[in-house]
């Protein structure tokens, strides 16, 4: 059904490219090592790509957007430094290149690139930011279907992992597609 | 087409799979209820000491080589052994006359270990020994080991060959007694680890030392947190981004440990070990002067607690040479240099800390050695590279991640 609905509505040899957008809800798989006061390990998610390639070949392309990974906080914590209020929370950016396969009416995307890891912390009234680059990839499976002419509407379900923090993130996400070239 | 979809979920199968990753397990066999030495009485040092020596192994040679050595190492006793860089480390007690030693064996460079029991009986060698006496080539030490925590069932027979000719030659211990891929009991850079490095052969140690945002000297190798290193999803990054505070609170190292100071680490060497080096390896120029007091004011500890300890501020590249002289430390702190013999007399180091790579020192060592300085080669690990250093003599230390091995090298090679 989704298959045939993509195959009436797109012409898979055309060479396109395309734009797309999406957003949704994301949960860190991996649990904490240390868990402090009130943690979270979920948020809202975004993502924007740019791909070129035919629905038949491989495509290419890059992706980024904004992953919220966790947030913790915890006031009075009785430490070694008397009772201290903590917080601090963990996301991060994506920069991957991306190639894409559509088989059927199932897209299928992966990523490899570079997240960029920020964690912001205030312990004991002191703010600190620290980020760093650390690499990683990302797998993919979605559809989508049109919605006006050149604009489609779809889902994704997404695995981000970040290798040299270990850290694996699922997230299921709305996206909007639209041909920017190659009508 | 479908071989292009074949190679696409190949890729995927194989990012998949490099993804699998697993956290270092460390697993130190203990005895159940404590083993025989819950009622045993202690043995003094000296009278452990007296075990000190090279034996024979007559039974267990399969699995530990033909010789290995016997070294007191604080209140334990070690076995160093050639295969694998194997050794024991017993703790050790007596009930009545009869002697008790229980512990557990291991190959640092593999991981396979398990539990040990060696006992001498009173009738057999235990009474002389509390009395003072010394083994004889007839003495034998004798005892189990098991696989895992499996109970000891395996003979191990050693017999003594020759005593310990000389125990001054410097085996430095790697961030404090080891890696954290070496799947140790304790964190590299670890108060717990300081603690083990004599056990491990080691009676020296090399520390990382890095300034937090708030200037505190910390033990840490790494510039920036990483999952090898330490627990924590917060810490990312530099470890300079965070103040002392927060890493304390945000994470841990691997095996759960804080992250310690330099004063933390310190105390324990003079307090809680008989160390006699401490290789201070420098990772910025901002740590230098804490450094500095902190090396001036536990030299003065150990000194008055009548103990012999050195400790050298670790000076490894130019950077951290300009910062030293420019703290006009050169006559007041003593340094160890990695760099060239002129950067050695240019910081007047007591120590010049060669990289084994730069092969056999020849004259070189013979003139630091006339300018009354020591000569420590860094980082040896494997045998074969190990033995030219030491059919030379001509060095006065090495600095390894497997101080057993030197350990058994140094003394068998004697």
């Amino acid at each position: 059904m989704l298959a045939s609905a993509q195959d009436q509505s797109v012409d898979r040899t055309t060479f396109r490219l395309v734009g797309e957008i999406g957003g949704g809800y994301s949960y860190k798989l991996t649990p904490p090592k240390i868990i402090l006061g009130n943690s979270t390990r979920d948020g809202i998610t975004g993502a924007f790509r740019l791909k070129w390639g035919s629905s038949n070949l491989l495509g290419v392309g890059v992706e980024t957007g904004y992953i919220p990974i966790s947030t913790m906080a915890m006031n009075s914590l009785a430490s070694e430094f008397g009772s201290v209020d903590v917080s601090a929370s963990l996301s991060a950016i994506p920069v991957l290149a991306i190639f894409t396969i559509q088989r059927l009416g199932i897209q299928m995307h992966t990523g490899i690139g570079y997240y960029r890891m920020t964690a912001k912390a205030t312990v004991m009234g002191k703010t600190m930011e620290s980020s760093e680059w650390n690499m990683g990839y990302m797998l993919s499976f979605g559809f989508t279907r049109p919605l006006i002419s050149d604009l489609f509407i779809g889902t994704e379900l997404k695995w981000n992992n970040i290798v040299e923090q270990r850290i694996s993130i699922l997230s299921l996400q709305v996206r909007f597609l639209y041909f920017l070239y190659g009508k | 087409m479908n071989q292009l979809f074949f190679i696409f979920l190949l890729v995927l199968f194989s990012l998949v799979t490099l993804s699998c990753s697993h956290d270092t397990v460390v697993n130190v066999p203990v005895f159940v209820g404590g083993g025989k030495l819950i009622s045993a009485q202690p043995i003094k040092p000296q009278q452990l000491q007296l075990l000190n020596g090279v034996y024979d192994v007559i039974d267990g040679s399969d699995q530990f080589g033909k010789k290995v050595v016997v070294k007191r190492t604080g209140k334990t006793l070690s076995i160093f052994t050639g295969k694998n860089a194997g050794l024991f480390v017993f703790q050790c007690g007596r009930i009545d006359s009869t002697l008790i030693f229980e512990g557990y064996w291991r190959y640092t460079q593999g991981g396979e270990t398990g539990l040990a029991q060696f006992e001498i009986p009173a009738e057999n060698n235990g009474k002389p020994l509390l009395q003072g006496i010394l083994p004889t080539p007839s003495f034998f030490f004798q005892g189990k080991i098991g696989n895992g925590s499996a109970e000891p069932t395996i003979n191990i027979t050693l017999q003594y060959n020759s005593p310990l000719k000389d125990t001054t030659f410097v085996i430095l211990a790697h961030r404090g007694g080891g890696r954290n891929s070496d799947r140790l009991p304790e964190s590299e850079n670890s108060l717990g680890m300081i603690q083990l490095a004599e056990s491990f052969g080691a009676n020296g140690i090399e520390i990382d030392v890095r300034l937090t945002k708030d200037g505190i000297p910390i033990l840490f190798h790494d510039e920036n947190f990483s999952p090898r290193l330490v627990n924590g999803d917060y810490c990312v990054g530099p470890v300079s981004n965070y103040t002392f505070a927060a890493i304390r609170t945000l994470c841990t190292l691997k095996n759960k440990e804080l992250v310690p100071t330099l004063k933390e680490a310190l105390e324990v060497v003079v307090n809680k070990t008989t160390l006699t080096y401490v290789w201070l390896d420098i990772k910025s120029p901002e740590a230098i002067a804490s450094a500095a007091a902190l090396q001036q004011e536990y030299q003065k500890k150990a000194f008055a607690a009548g103990r012999k300890l050195d400790i050298y501020i670790g000076l490894s590249n130019d950077e951290l040479v300009d910062r030293y002289k420019k703290e006009n430390m050169v006559s007041s702190a003593d340094a160890l240099c990695e760099l060239s013999m002129e950067d050695v007399r240019a910081v007047n180091a007591k120590v010049w800390a060669p990289r084994w790579t730069l092969g056999p020192l020849g004259s070189n060592a013979q003139a630091m050695h006339s300018e009354n300085r020591k000569i420590f080669v860094w980082t040896l690990d494997q045998r074969e590279f190990i033995l030219p250093f030491l059919t030379q003599g001509n060095i006065d230390g090495i600095l390894t991640n497997y101080p057993a091995l030197i350990a058994f090298e140094y003394y068998v090679f004697q």
